[in-house]
């Protein structure tokens, strides 16, 4: 098994990102991904062929689940796999397995803030882990703003609760917007900034799925 | 302009829809003539359903939503004794045929009516448009539940727009009887009924998102795309905006990558529409 | 409400349990009485009157075709969906599916159970296929949906009439154009009430004791057959049970006439 830790730190103020692959022995791909204490396990299985009723004719069918640490799933997990879902399609190359379907279970063990950022990398590393083929590498960020209009950074679930508005982001490798959830009361000038503040991060991540991949790869070859 | 079509044209439509639709855009039209940045007419009836005690009817093009009100009695929860509920619930109808039959029913649904339920919910409540305070009647014993009920009855375009807008019409059209306490029974007089104080409301507006085959980096925004073009076009950016022009939601799923600048166009016209809808509500409850 | 995602992560609560306001009323309703003194009801209706018809067709987009109409203040809204492939096992008939369902909305007092929507639609479904050739496509299997949008008394009348627009416009061979008529009675059919309200229509939750039930009838016309009966209440004595058949039959056939109306006028 091949089991990966190391953290790296943003300039970005936010928690270290701590990712463990290879953590779900029977998925082709899995990851577990820490940022403080909000812990995620993502699991990738397939390409497998599909149901014929679900099954496309061009392209790969791709099912995400979300389960949160307790209860059962209900509207918010749903949005989240719509939300994660909508980001799969857009980073798989779905075209290249035709008639098959890649199904992506996404285990919230504890949420302590930030929960979409963490989801997002859990989702990143377990594909890269699967070696299913990618347009591109996503990375997350998530903003805060608190009333006397400062912003905070990967918010802590405290500070996410005193917050006016909570802006998540996810990014791609040239630091354009793939994806967004943003909720509570903010203007076009605080969403723009921090749209350029994860813009700025997303090198940072690239280079970390680097390093994650090259330290699989280096076990695998000794 | 519309344009014209030939019978060679209906067969290609019919044989090769996405190349069909992949085309028209490139060029810059749209099938029913539309320019990029028009929206289709959208039409709001309030008050139409006796039975419940708020309802509106939203049209947007081949997109219909009703909403009903109805006010229950409740208990509030020991956590928050003064607040009321609002419990919001978003369902496709049977008449727009099954989620689950994907093309031969009104094509495959984007959002499942849980994840329009969790948004709108977000939306509403973070845009401060009811405080649930409003809705005690003695604190910690007794307060009104708002039943939400949405339900989609025809899908042909962006269904989460016409959905807040029936949700806050219905809201801002439903009234309440009054109630008053009698050793610890409420009794409730259907005689006098008051409106619901609002707040700021929230409207939504939808775009589609499709990249351009000319170059790589160039793409194009719908404002208010059909199911079909939604179909086409692989992301989906949806901004809601109060009526004092302040952002309460942005999301996007997918598609292309988008620049701050796209972005920025989006909210513009985003808080364009807004206004445009804030007077059709004004118009209506007038 | 704290800032942003209010409650504990965007979940939103909702109430252990909720009492109906319309249980707790402070007065209680003085007039029950459905004839005013003047021998008319309380919307100004002779007994014999039926409330106004609007029609509209083709609401619905993406299905074969779509209908809605209303009765009044009662509201229904009907699509087709097919005929189009089914998983069942082979048959040489087409498959008529009917579903009813009530809007949460919809009905002043409460919805009605799944069972009763159950039971609404098998009444309808067998009403309706009588009319429809489904030897014209075998193998397949065609949906009728009905939505109540507001229940306002003679919900099935409005349900049948919406379900035969709808059928007539989708293309789908028939034999006959369905029609219905609900009537609600008095003690010894002394007064039959065509097209009664909410308010008129018998139940047992209903305290109005000017009715003792409410009989609803759908009826081929050109066939001359009736293919479905609903009743609910005492009917004493055969003739009474004619009676009441007699005025359904003269009340469907009023009705359509609308219909066909609407049909040619939109040929």
């Amino acid at each position: 098994m091949n089991i990966i830790r190391h953290v790296v730190t943003m300039e970005v103020k936010s928690r270290g990102i701590e990712c463990e692959l290879g953590i779900i022995t029977r998925a082709d791909g899995s990851a577990q991904v820490k940022q403080g204490n909000t812990i995620v396990t993502c699991g990738v299985y397939g390409p497998v062929e599909a149901k014929s009723a679900r099954e496309k004719v061009d392209k790969a069918v791709v099912e995400v689940i979300v389960k949160s640490e307790t209860g059962l799933p209900g509207p918010y997990e749903k949005e989240l796999e719509l939300l994660m879902s909508s980001c799969c399609e857009t980073m798989i190359l779905t075209h290249l397995h035709p008639h098959t379907a890649i199904s992506v279970s996404i285990q919230i063990q504890s949420d302590n803030g930030s929960v979409i950022v963490c989801m997002v990398h859990a989702l990143c590393c377990s594909l890269l882990d699967a070696c299913l083929p990618l347009k591109t590498t996503f990375s997350a960020i998530k903003c805060a703003f608190l009333s006397d209009g400062s912003m905070l950074t990967d918010p802590t679930t405290q500070q996410e609760e005193t917050a006016t508005s909570q802006l998540t982001y996810i990014i791609d490798r040239k630091g354009k917007l793939v994806a967004s959830h943003a909720t509570g009361s903010f203007d076009t000038e605080e969403y723009i900034k921090g749209l350029s503040v994860a813009s700025s991060t997303a090198v940072h991540r690239t280079d970390f799925y680097r390093e994650t991949i090259s330290r699989k790869m280096s076990r695998i070859k000794q | 302009m519309v344009l014209s079509q030939t019978k060679m044209d209906l067969d290609f439509r019919l044989l090769f829809p996405e190349e069909f639709i992949k085309q028209i855009l490139d060029e810059g039209y749209r099938e029913d003539g539309r320019s990029h940045n028009q929206t289709r007419s959208t039409t709001l009836t309030v008050g139409s359903f006796k039975s419940a005690d708020g309802s509106a009817v939203v049209r947007i093009g081949g997109t219909c939503v009703a909403c009903g009100v109805k006010g229950e009695l409740a208990n509030p929860r020991a956590i928050s004794p003064k607040d009321g509920f609002i419990v919001l619930n978003v369902e496709y109808s049977l008449v727009t045929g099954s989620e689950k039959l994907g093309a031969i029913g009104g094509g495959e649904k984007f959002f499942s009516s849980q994840s329009l339920t969790q948004i709108i919910q977000d939306i509403i409540h973070s845009s401060k448009f009811i405080n649930l305070e409003h809705l005690c009647i003695e604190e910690g014993k007794i307060c009104w539940s708002l039943n939400v009920d949405v339900v989609v009855l025809s899908c042909d375009g962006p269904v989460i727009d016409a959905c807040v807008l029936a949700a806050v019409s219905a809201l801002k059209n439903a009234t309440l009887p009054s109630v008053e306490i009698e050793s610890e029974k409420p009794l409730v007089s259907m005689a006098t009924r008051n409106h619901l104080k609002t707040g700021q409301y929230p409207l939504m507006t939808s775009f589609a998102i499709h990249k351009k085959e000319v170059s790589d980096t160039n793409i194009g925004v719908l404002v208010d795309p059909t199911d079909d073009e939604a179909q086409y076009c692989t992301g989906i950016v949806c901004i809601a905006v109060t009526n004092d022009q302040k952002l309460t939601g942005l999301y996007k799923y997918g598609g292309p990558a988008m620049t701050s600048d796209d972005i920025q166009k989006c909210i513009r016209k985003a808080k364009k529409q807004a206004t445009i809808l804030v007077k059709l509500i004004d118009n209506t409850m007038k | 409400m704290a800032g942003a995602g209010s409650g504990r992560r965007n979940r939103y609560l909702a109430p252990e349990a909720t009492r109906n306001p319309l249980l707790c009323l402070k007065e209680k309703k003085e007039d029950n009485s459905i004839l005013r003194s003047n021998q008319l009801r309380q919307d100004g209706r002779s007994c014999t009157d039926i409330r106004p018809v609007s029609i509209q067709s083709g609401i619905v987009s993406h299905v074969t075709s779509s209908a809605y109409i209303e009765l009044g203040d009662t509201k229904v809204l009907c699509s087709i969906l097919g005929p189009r492939h089914t998983q069942k096992d082979f048959n040489l008939e087409g498959q008529v599916l009917c579903q009813v369902k009530f809007a949460p909305f919809s009905c002043h007092f409460q919805k009605p159970s799944q069972q009763e929507e159950k039971f609404m639609s098998s009444i309808i479904s067998e009403a309706i296929v009588g009319a429809i050739r489904t030897e014209t496509f075998p193998k397949l299997e065609t949906l009728v949906n009905i939505v109540v949008l507001e229940n306002d008394g003679s919900m099935l009348t409005a349900a049948i009439l919406c379900a035969s627009i709808a059928l007539a416009t989708s293309g789908i061979e028939m034999k006959d154009l369905p029609t219905a008529c609900t009537v609600s009675y008095s003690d010894k059919a002394s007064n039959i009430y065509y097209d009664p309200t909410i308010a008129e229509e018998y139940s047992t939750a209903n305290e109005n004791k000017d009715v003792i039930g409410y009989k609803s009838v759908v009826y081929l016309p050109l066939l001359r057959e009736i293919s479905g009966v609903y009743q609910v209440g005492v009917a004493e004595s055969h003739s009474v049970s004619s009676q009441l058949l007699e005025a359904c039959i003269e009340g469907g056939l009023r009705y359509h006439e609308r219909v066909r109306q609407y049909l040619k006028d939109l040929a």
